[in-house]
């Protein structure tokens, strides 16, 4: 069975021991249940509330805690994987309704761009997919960052706790990273 | 300003700047030769560019051209970090949304929920998910035919699971589920397949939380918490009744609703005991390790006693908000292990760490709590409490202030690591009666021969006679107790219908060995020495009292047989005392005649420096101050007048004779020089404290290879 409770156990006792291959074998099984929580969460209608990564991703983490039945000690690390995970679930999902041609118009990620037409919302999470890539050419650890802000909605304390880093410095990477991340988007694009 | 105040920050910081700017101009006169002004972003220019960015973000124009002047940051690094800062205000709303939201309605595809959302299966409609388990879905449906308003779980098999194998054990649960009808256990209300044969199973829905959420949600006292854990025993014990063992206890499993009502759930993998057991089915790939008994754990076979196991873990999480078997810094399988072999941490000490799962009134924890969990928690099966219904009357006796029928567990376990018995303890047991029997037969038998001179022949033939009656009459008793011990109680694992009869065979024993040993009362004084132990070891209900009958009979007899002082009073004496279910002031006076008078008798009998050991941890026990004075009274003389020093004299008496019967790396030693460390820390003998200390880890270290290798070549 794919989501046996026993052999996740056995994977996350291995990850909480420090078991550095342990996080790799977990990617598949929070694949699964990050992209069954996706569809749960957002498939509902839109109602008044906004629906923040974070409660998608900690839906996940309790999930597997809970099929795991294990107190799972290490949750910023979790949380990191998952924030990557969700990059890759929200792309592949951007790729099936992107048009057929690359859009070339200006991208937000603001509260304005929520009304454009589906097509180009994807175009948008596709290009930003692609500009991330660039940017982990330059700095993997920035694209962490990025990943954990944006796609995990962790926040800063969580991302500096997760990647061993300052507040301060997480807070610094944030800032040069949306920067540059805007420029790659806006006007090279 | 604000540019005085970045460059004051701190010497260190400046000459960091300054040092870096200077690398950053070597860098980009070598970029310069290629690209006169784009400059070639790479990882290393990168981290200047956020370096400077971070530090220039919060000047004005101005004050930022005079830090690129001052710090004669090359033209190309100075372009590019402007070049980004002049986009702050245009990105100010940049990834202001958050990206599930923007992504919604990309997601919305493929989802099988919807698609049975708003279903009707049977009379009920499915309005959302509970739970995905394994094999199976549980929704949260409502009654679709109007006829009254009740929300529902219910449970489907996963349409790709609906084949034979996997729709039995379905079935299963439909058939236990029947069985169960108890307020404390979530009811099934009705169930069927739908129409393309998917089985499914409607059960009561409940509204709670887990056992351990609620008690800390709603900050119960200890006694509600234990009022609150004997209901969920009722209904484990109403299962257990109806032939059912549930396997899976643990607190997701037992919900709590408002109204402070538990409910039982998921006899998904619990088990039907039929009369006639096959092979026993080993859950565990679907039971939860931290919850799982030993034999469990092991493969072994899975009884009530394993759910008893679980409710003591369950009790333990719920008292102590930590589980007694730390996974910390433990693979799956350091900690399968430590569950199958590890003493557990006293639930009074547990969890000391996290001031969060800490209760009301768990400083008023007592021996008695903790030694109820830890009975409950026992390796082996048969020490546990024979039923819950046990478990739970032993809970009320502390909440009413009764004396409770679980006995200090450390005092066991200290005693049978003595013995070293094991699980076959019974049979053992036995075995040194006989042999004692059969041993002081001999000797009494061969000391008469021996007494034998030409002057009192004919006397001395008169003896032999008798003594070969006795001789007689010990073994033909032997030979019926070999009968009790008939091996086929123990075949095919069935221990448990064997253990009652064991019991049944002892109580019997007991009551003839005085109308048949009459005559023989230095043989008879042995075996109910003998009984008392094998009586105290083994734990039964009521056990501890029987021990404390054989024991007195034991005392009386050798009183009248070799007088008050003797080698055999004296070990009387400490076993009456190790037998008492807490220590008096009249059982520590004991224990202390007894070390004073074995001291004299025989120094070099085995239990005297068990007696000393006992001794000296309970004057060193910094938890019960009564408890401490009261042995500090009557410490056997001579002894200085300060506790810990005289703890410490006690200690090296009792090193010392330890070290006569075993070797510098034989477990007893080990196990006393660990236990000396903290002694000698207090009474300021911190080199041999350090010595003990370094002594203790390396042999323990070794002992742990040892045992490893053991466990592989096994």
């Amino acid at each position: 069975m794919a989501d046996s409770p026993s052999e996740i156990t056995q994977i996350l006792q291995d990850w909480n021991s420090g078991d550095a291959g342990a996080q790799e074998r977990l990617l598949p099984y929070v694949y699964d249940e990050l992209k069954r929580q996706a569809r749960r969460l957002m498939s509902r209608e839109r109602v008044n509330h906004t629906l923040q990564p974070t409660a998608l991703v900690h839906e996940t983490f309790l999930r597997l805690v809970k099929q795991a039945g294990i107190d799972w000690q290490d949750r910023g690390h979790f949380y990191a994987v998952a924030s990557r995970l969700m990059r890759q679930i929200l792309v592949d999902h951007a790729r099936k309704h992107a048009a057929a041609k690359r859009g070339s118009g200006a991208i937000h990620f603001s509260t304005e761009d929520l009304d454009l037409p589906v097509e180009e919302r994807a175009d948008s999470i596709i290009r930003l997919d692609e500009a991330l890539s660039r940017l982990a050419k330059l700095d993997p650890k920035q694209v962490k960052v990025v990943e954990m802000r944006y796609f995990g909605g962790m926040t800063n304390a969580e991302i500096a706790e997760a990647l061993d880093i300052s507040v301060r410095t997480v807070v610094r990477e944030w800032h040069s990273a949306r920067l540059w991340l805007f420029r790659e988007l806006n006007e090279t694009g | 300003m604000a540019f005085g105040k970045a460059l004051a920050l701190s010497r260190t910081e400046r000459n960091w700047i300054i040092g870096m700017v200077r690398c950053s101009n070597t860098l980009t006169m070598l970029n310069g030769r290629l690209s006169s002004l784009v400059i070639e972003m790479n990882p290393k220019n990168w981290e200047q560019v956020k370096e400077i960015l971070d530090r220039v973000s919060r000047l004005d124009p101005a004050e930022r051209s005079a830090f690129f002047d001052t710090f004669e940051i090359s033209p190309e690094i100075r372009a590019e970090v402007e070049s980004l800062l002049g986009l702050d205000d245009a990105s100010r709303d940049f990834m202001s949304v958050s990206l599930t939201e923007f992504s919604k309605d990309l997601v919305a595809d493929d989802d099988p929920l919807p698609a049975l959302l708003g279903q009707r299966v049977g009379n009920y409609e499915i309005t959302g998910e509970l739970g995905m388990g394994g094999m199976g879905a549980v929704y949260l449906a409502e009654r679709a035919d109007g006829k009254f308003e009740q929300k529902v779980a219910l449970k489907m098999l996963k349409r790709e699971f609906n084949i034979g194998a996997l729709r039995e054990t379905f079935d299963r649960e439909k058939d236990i589920l029947s069985k169960l009808e108890h307020p404390n256990i979530a009811r099934l209300l009705d169930a069927g397949s739908t129409d393309d044969g998917v089985p499914f199973l409607v059960m009561e829905y409940v509204e709670g939380f887990p056992v351990d959420e609620f008690c800390k949600r709603e900050n119960l006292s200890l006694q509600e918490r234990l009022k609150l854990f004997n209901k969920i025993c009722d209904a484990v014990q109403f299962a257990h009744s109806n032939l059912i063992i549930h396997r899976d206890l643990k607190p997701s499993n037992i919900l709590v609703n408002a109204s402070g009502e538990p409910k039982l759930l998921d006899f998904g993998i619990s088990k039907l005991l039929d009369a006639e057991e096959k092979a026993q089915m080993t859950a565990f790939g679907a039971m939860t390790p931290e919850y799982a008994a030993p034999e469990q754990i092991r493969g072994e076979s899975v009884s009530t006693a394993s759910d008893i196991y679980s409710l003591g873990i369950v009790l333990f999480k719920v008292l102590t908000g930590s589980l007694p078997f730390d996974r910390k810094g433990k693979t799956s399988g350091e900690l399968l292990r430590s569950i199958a072999e590890d003493e557990p941490t006293a639930p009074s000490i547990a969890g000391t760490n996290d001031r969060r799962g800490q209760i009301p009134g768990r400083k008023h924890f007592k021996s008695d709590l903790d030694n109820i969990i830890l009975k409950a928690l026992s390796k082996e099966p048969e020490r546990r409490y024979e039923t819950v219904e046990q478990f739970s009357a032993d809970i009320w006796r502390f909440i009413d202030n009764r004396p409770v029928e679980a006995r200090p567990a450390t005092r066991t376990y200290r005693l049978s690591k003595f013995f070293k018995r094991n699980k076959i303890l019974v049979i053992s047991c036995l075995l040194v009666i006989l042999a004692l029997v059969v041993g002081i037969a001999a000797a009494v038998w061969q000391a008469s021969v021996a007494d034998a001179n030409a002057a009192a022949a004919i006397a001395a033939a008169e003896n032999a006679r008798i003594e070969q009656e006795k001789a007689e009459k010990v073994s033909e008793f032997m030979m019926r107790m070999i009968s009790y011990a008939n091996p086929s109680w123990y075949a095919n694992g069935n221990r448990y219908g064997g253990e009652t009869r064991v019991i049944d065979a002892l109580n019997d024993i007991g009551s003839k060995i005085d109308t048949e040993f009459a005559n023989q009362p230095d043989v008879l004084a042995e075996l109910h020495h003998q009984l008392g132990e094998v009586y105290m070891t083994r734990g039964d209900p009521g056990g501890s009292e029987k021990a404390r009958h054989h024991f007195q009979r034991a005392i009386e007899l050798r009183h009248s047989y070799y007088g008050y002082w003797h080698e055999l009073v004296a070990k009387d004496l400490a076993y009456l005392y190790w037998s008492a279910p807490r220590p008096t002031d009249e059982s520590v006076q004991m224990l202390s005649d007894a070390i004073v008078m074995m001291r004299s008798t025989n120094p070099q009998n085995l239990n005297l420096p068990y007696m000393l050991e006992d001794y000296f941890h309970n004057l060193t026990d910094e938890k019960y101050s009564t408890q401490r004075a009261m042995y500090l009274r009557h410490v056997p003389q001579p002894a200085p007048n300060d506790r810990l020093q005289a703890a410490d004299q006690l200690y090296d008496e009792m090193m010392g004779l330890l070290r006569q019967h075993f070797a510098e790396n034989d477990e007893p030693i080990i196990d006393q020089k660990c236990a000396g460390i903290e002694l000698k820390r207090k009474v300021n003998k911190l080199a041999e404290a350090e010595a003990l200390s370094r002594a203790c880890s390396i042999a323990k270290d070794n002992l742990r290879t040892v045992k490893e290798q053991e466990n592989t070549s096994n």
